[in-house]
């Protein structure tokens, strides 16, 4: 009688999305993550159907968890300044501490399961933003830009300082630590791009 | 609930749509599946009863290798 184990699952969802992170999704297996997890491949058919059910569960986890962080205390009527700032703070704070789910979700949106991935949170995502933009365009603190455009200017800023800080090094490999100051110093910068 | 695993020599679709008819007729089957892309080719069953050899013998009786894979 095989018996399910949460604890095995976890271990082996870890290690697929390391391995997916570091070798990419081609040379992926079941095999090679049965190897490096130390158990028997029958253990990981215990839990996953095939290497695309494995990929696409992993997709669901990781994409339920970044909405989760990055809506976490934000309303869209809450007012620009506020509901952006919450914004930065959740997105800075799964990006440090979810780095592989981080880019594991990049390495989905390049590959054939990108339009899964964005069926599941793209509809969201844009709903809430949506909404947040409009109310922000109605009370005047916003400019009326597509969201191509807001997400542009609202939140790459954030994500080139993350990226650096993760690198510990900038622009001509310059040393990098992001700071509350330079966060807000940019931060700054960005609402009065938007402000109308 | 069960999960059966099994190591097979299914390899191609021809061999998929001899199998298929077979265990599809089985009720005590839930849902199978094969992983073609896997060395082992492995056949994954959901079924309410744990009982391998029957699969085994259903598998093996038209001519392709079936075993159970260790855990």
């Amino acid at each position: 009688m095989r018996v399910r184990d949460i604890n095995k699952e976890r271990a082996i969802r870890e290690k697929a999305l390391q391995m997916m992170v570091k070798e990419g999704m081609d040379g992926f297996s079941m095999q090679k993550l049965a190897k490096a997890a130390a158990v028997s491949p029958a253990t990981i058919y215990i839990y996953f159907k095939d290497k695309e059910d494995l990929i696409e569960q992993l997709c669901i986890e990781a994409g339920d968890k970044m909405m989760e962080i990055t809506f976490k205390g934000f309303a869209p009527s809450m007012s620009f300044s506020e509901g952006l700032r919450i914004q930065w703070v959740n997105r800075a704070k799964y990006f440090m501490k979810y780095p592989d789910q981080m880019h594991f979700l990049e390495q989905l949106r390049h590959s054939p399961y990108g339009e899964k991935l964005s069926a599941r949170m793209g509809e969201k995502f844009k709903e809430i933003l949506g909404n947040f933009m409009a109310n922000a365009v109605k009370n005047k603190e916003l400019v009326k830009v597509p969201i191509e455009v807001f997400w542009s200017i609202a939140f790459a800023p954030l994500y080139s300082l993350v990226k650096f800080h993760m690198l510990g090094k900038s622009v001509a490999g310059k040393q990098f630590t992001l700071t509350d100051k330079l966060m807000n110093e940019t931060f700054g910068l960005v609402l009065k791009a938007l402000k109308p | 609930m069960n999960i059966l695993i099994f190591k097979t020599n299914i390899c191609f679709k021809k061999d998929l749509l001899k199998v298929r008819p077979l265990l599809s007729a089985c009720d005590y089957i839930i849902q199978w599946n094969i992983d073609q892309h896997d060395i082992d080719k492995v056949l994954r069953i959901v079924s309410t009863i744990n009982n391998p050899i029957i699969i085994i013998q259903t598998i093996t009786k038209i001519g392709y290798q079936c075993e159970e894979l260790p855990d």
